[in-house]
């Protein structure tokens, strides 16, 4: 299911290393999932084969929903979803202006601070952003 | 158990292999004894696209049940028993259990004076036809703008496009089909005889069609495509009551709450459209759908509601 | 009280889901659609990623829900979600897709085959050169000894959604046990 040659190969290249440093440098991150928006895993880290594609499609469902939900309250843009329960965090991002449209998702254990993850989930997005426009 | 006896003509080599291998699988499975014999003894004749052409035209004449065998995209003739090749010994044994079923009520005696009533003379002929292989010939009934070609092998027919309009309104009364050696103006449009053997059912006369037995209880091998012949609220409710299970005509009306005469005019349009089967009364259709709805009455108010929001009334 | 009542439009990316809630929901359906990265599956430029949903009002306390699903198979969960509690499911089909036969064993087995809620089936596009005939569906679904409602349609005709829907509304009142004891 992993669609990776249709979304360049220096480009996917450099967004799983963007990845990498991401996770290493931020606590608490177990796995990440970057997807198109139609729900194909790009690249992904340490998720086994089928997670990561099952991971991709809901993630750009839950995406699609959360932008149809913005929209209909008038808030034009929905930029991230968080899910949180008392073990762990999900954050969904879009990653801004990207061709074709695509989001990262990002699930992390109770030894993360939200803050921290956001910032540091925003950051690499803007990177895998600029990676896709070179 | 009873010994039935069966032929097969115009089968290819590998499907007439085939069918020898499975009825011996499936004896002591099916619940009939099945024999193979010469068409002239045979209850039942399995006829195939590939020649056997005489046996079959003899076959169409009498009233016994037919297994018509169509391959690769061939449209599905219009009886009521076919198989498709390659057929499962599943799917045979199922066939010839339905047949089964027909077969120990004894003949169908209202069968016979089929042909004289001059009204079901062209739904007569036209379902004939569908009993008979193939020749690639044209069949006609009618004169000038009213005449209408067939196909024998029951894929399209051909008519002017008025005519087209007044089969699917009403039944212009029409000879029986004959063969001939003419081809259809150019001018005429080719339909699907689907549709033909549907309306010709349909806009009969208003009793039951004399090959159809009055005490039988139906249900329906498959729907009928509405999206080309466009049913009536009354009609897809029909087809909803025959796909969860049989019914004979008598409990059919009493659960539709439609008169008898739309009832019968239903049942001949799908038993022309090869759609029908007579199975044992009230035997759940193969497969019978279990939902619960109990919520189903609940939503009596509420279908009512939608039907007429969306224009669906009648 | 409001009554949950939900009609679930189902089948593969192309084959007119969307277009199919559109011709009969009060007002324009919520789309969550996307850009489609998958050209070599279907050519077209948007594709449903989350659901469509539209809605038709009965009166100031009832309405009936219509929800699209996304039609591909990474989506099933989607399925699962949206099928959950339907009063019956409506399956579309492209009998120009190569794999339309595969799509119609997926999309039946996935809203079981007719047994958890009233299913019927519209096939588009039978008259395009190539294109699967309805019979073969229908041979298809006789042998698995299914006998659903099999229609050849244009969804985006009105009048042939309505079919479908007409349909299932037939089957539904068939269900109710208390009319067949009547």
């Amino acid at each position: 299911m992993s669609a990776g040659p249709r979304f360049g190969r220096v480009a996917t290249g450099m967004a799983q290393k963007h990845l990498d440093t991401f996770a290493q440098t931020t606590p608490g991150v177990v796995s990440a999932v970057l997807m198109s928006a139609d729900g194909f895993e790009i690249v992904s880290l340490q998720v086994g084969k089928g997670g990561a594609a099952r991971l991709a499609a809901m993630g750009s469902s839950l995406s699609a929903i959360g932008s149809a939900i913005a929209k209909e309250a008038g808030i034009v843009e929905c930029n991230r979803m968080v899910i949180e329960s008392d073990s762990g965090t999900v954050v969904i991002m879009n990653v801004p202006e990207s061709r074709p449209p695509m989001s990262l998702a990002v699930i992390a254990n109770d030894n993360s601070m939200l803050g921290q993850l956001l910032w540091s989930a925003k950051t690499c997005c803007a990177a895998i952003a600029r990676a896709f426009r070179e | 158990m009873r010994t039935r006896k069966i032929a097969a003509v115009g089968l290819a080599d590998d499907a007439g292999h085939a069918f020898s291998s499975m009825l011996k699988v499936l004896n002591g499975h099916a619940s009939a004894n099945w024999t193979v014999s010469a068409p002239e003894e045979a209850d039942v004749l399995m006829a195939g696209p590939h020649g056997g052409d005489s046996e079959a035209q003899r076959w169409a004449r009498t009233e016994k049940p037919l297994i018509a065998v169509y391959e690769g995209s061939a449209l599905r003739p219009l009886t009521p028993y076919t198989l498709h090749h390659p057929f499962r010994v599943m799917q045979l044994l199922a066939v010839l259990d339905e047949i089964e079923l027909v077969l120990a009520k004894g003949p169908a005696e209202a069968a016979r004076g089929a042909a004289v009533d001059p009204d079901w003379s062209f739904a007569e002929s036209l379902r004939l036809l569908s009993r008979c292989t193939a020749r690639g010939e044209l069949h006609a009934a009618g004169s000038g703008p009213a005449r209408i070609y067939v196909r024998d092998d029951i894929s399209v027919y051909y008519a002017s496009r008025e005519m087209c309009s007044r089969l699917r309104s009403h039944a212009p009364l029409l000879p029986a089909l004959r063969l001939t050696a003419e081809q259809p103006p150019a001018a005429f449009e080719t339909r699907p005889a689907f549709e033909l053997a549907w309306f010709a059912g349909l806009h009969g006369p208003a009793t039951l069609a004399p090959w159809l037995d009055a005490h039988a209880a139906y249900r329906l091998r498959r729907w009928p495509d509405f999206g080309m012949v466009r049913a009536t609220r009354a009609q897809l409710a029909l087809a909803a009551l025959l796909t969860h299970a049989a019914h004979t005509r008598t409990r059919l009306v009493q659960l539709s709450q439609q008169s008898a005469d739309a009832v019968d005019r239903f049942l001949n349009a799908c038993a022309m459209a090869g759609v029908l089967v007579g199975t044992s009364e009230n035997t759940p259709a193969a497969e019978a759908s279990t939902f619960i709805a109990s919520s189903a009455a609940r939503l009596g108010g509420l279908i009512r509601g939608l039907r007429n929001r969306l224009g669906l009334a009648g | 009280m409001s009554e949950e009542f939900k009609i679930i439009f189902s089948g593969p990316m192309g084959a007119g889901k969307t277009t199919a809630i559109a011709a009969i929901s009060d007002e324009a359906p919520v789309s969550t659609d996307v850009v489609n990265t998958d050209r070599a599956a279907f050519d077209k430029e948007l594709t449903t990623a989350g659901l469509d949903y539209g809605r038709i009002e009965i009166d100031a306390e009832t309405s009936v829900r219509l929800y699209g699903t996304p039609g591909q198979l990474r989506f099933r969960f989607m399925w699962d979600i949206l099928g959950h509690n339907a009063a019956g499911v409506v399956i579309l089909l492209d009998a120009s897709q190569a794999d339309a036969l595969v799509q119609l064993d997926a999309f039946v087995e996935a809203f079981g085959a007719g047994k958890r809620a009233p299913l019927v089936i519209g096939v588009g596009r039978c008259a395009e050169p190539g294109a699967l005939a309805l019979d073969a569906f229908a041979q298809r679904l006789e042998n698995h000894g299914l006998n659903l409602p099999l229609f050849g349609v244009d969804v985006r005709r009105r009048e042939d959604v309505l079919l479908l829907v007409d349909t299932l509304l037939c089957l539904l009142e068939v269900s109710d046990p208390a009319r067949l004891h009547a």
